[in-house]
């Protein structure tokens, strides 16, 4: 990874955690689907997996629960996004498809809790969970849905956009080995 | 654009819709439940019988009547300290069973059932 796209990387990471920060007032209300549905089509996929880890471990420290039993399921969940995307739908830029993608995706991420939670709190059925979470997951869908639906298309030409304008500020002015 | 208004809507409808479908658990209008505090080394040190009005939670009842301490999440409250009985939350916790079965909610969602029995003793985090 070079230094300018590990510079875009970071600063992806920031505008995922801001708002999820910022949204927090509103239960399972994100857009951190919709983003990391933008980012894996912008980044790669080793990017997107470091952008992942880092966002996972930055969201556990800032709230205090470096916990294996939410960091794990949270990293896994999230990764799902870009692996999914890129084995299912490699080539997919309909939002409307991405869309139903970030509904179904939003089921599946409360599902992958319910192991863990299981085992934390040492009551093996399953589920009370799965029952429990529903109105959460119903709220995350419908989000998810939504803003993908609206802010995909833009949102990505703009990234791409400024990503070019990036690598065009990059470009070395002066070659060493030029005479 | 009208195509994602309409798609829009349509899966806010739907997710609402969901959302009243699914099942929810009724409590009574009034009626007395029993209180039951167990201590770490399974004695019961707390034993009553409490009323409770329509649109009582088990926080409203036990804060009436039952020294209580709690801290607000966005989830609701959680229980600190009930009848001497304390935990740090972190460590270990009150766990609330409600006629013998595990609380699947916390002291402000759960709804009262008259003549259940609400028992608090202390569970460790695994």
């Amino acid at each position: 990874m070079t230094l300018r796209r590990m510079i875009l990387v970071a600063m992806a990471i920031t505008i995922v955690f801001v708002q999820e920060q910022v949204l927090m007032i509103v239960p399972n209300v994100q857009l951190t689907v919709a983003l990391l549905v933008i980012y894996a089509r912008v980044f790669s996929l080793k990017e997107n997996i470091t952008l992942i880890f880092v966002y996972v471990l930055l969201d556990s420290l800032y709230m205090g629960t470096l916990n294996p039993f939410y960091m794990t399921p949270m990293l896994i969940g999230w990764s799902l996004i870009p692996i999914s995307l890129h084995i299912f739908l490699p080539k997919t830029n309909n939002e409307k498809t991405l869309a139903l993608f970030g509904l179904v995706f939003s089921f599946v991420y409360g599902w992958v809790f319910i192991p863990f939670h299981m085992i934390q709190t040492g009551i093996h059925t399953w589920w009370p969970y799965l029952l429990a979470d529903i109105p959460f997951q119903i709220v995350m869908g419908v989000s998810s849905y939504i803003s993908i639906l609206w802010v995909y298309q833009p949102l990505v030409r703009l990234i791409r956009q400024e990503m070019e304008k990036l690598e065009h500020q990059f470009k070395p002015i002066y070659h060493p080995h030029e005479k | 654009m009208k195509l994602k208004v309409i798609l829009s809507v349509m899966v806010i409808l739907l997710g609402g819709f969901v959302f009243v479908l699914l099942p929810s658990e009724t409590g009574d209008d009034a009626g007395d439940i029993h209180i039951e505090v167990i201590d770490a080394d399974g004695q019961t040190v707390l034993t009553e019988t409490l009323s409770f009005d329509a649109d009582d939670s088990l926080y409203d009842v036990l804060n009436r009547h039952i020294e209580i301490e709690t801290r607000g999440t966005s989830g609701g409250r959680i229980l600190l300290s009930i009848a001497g009985l304390s935990t740090d939350f972190v460590h270990n916790f009150i766990k609330i069973e409600i006629d013998g079965e595990l609380s699947r909610s916390g002291i402000d969602q759960t709804n009262l059932k008259d003549g259940s029995v609400y028992t608090f003793s202390v569970d460790s985090v695994r």
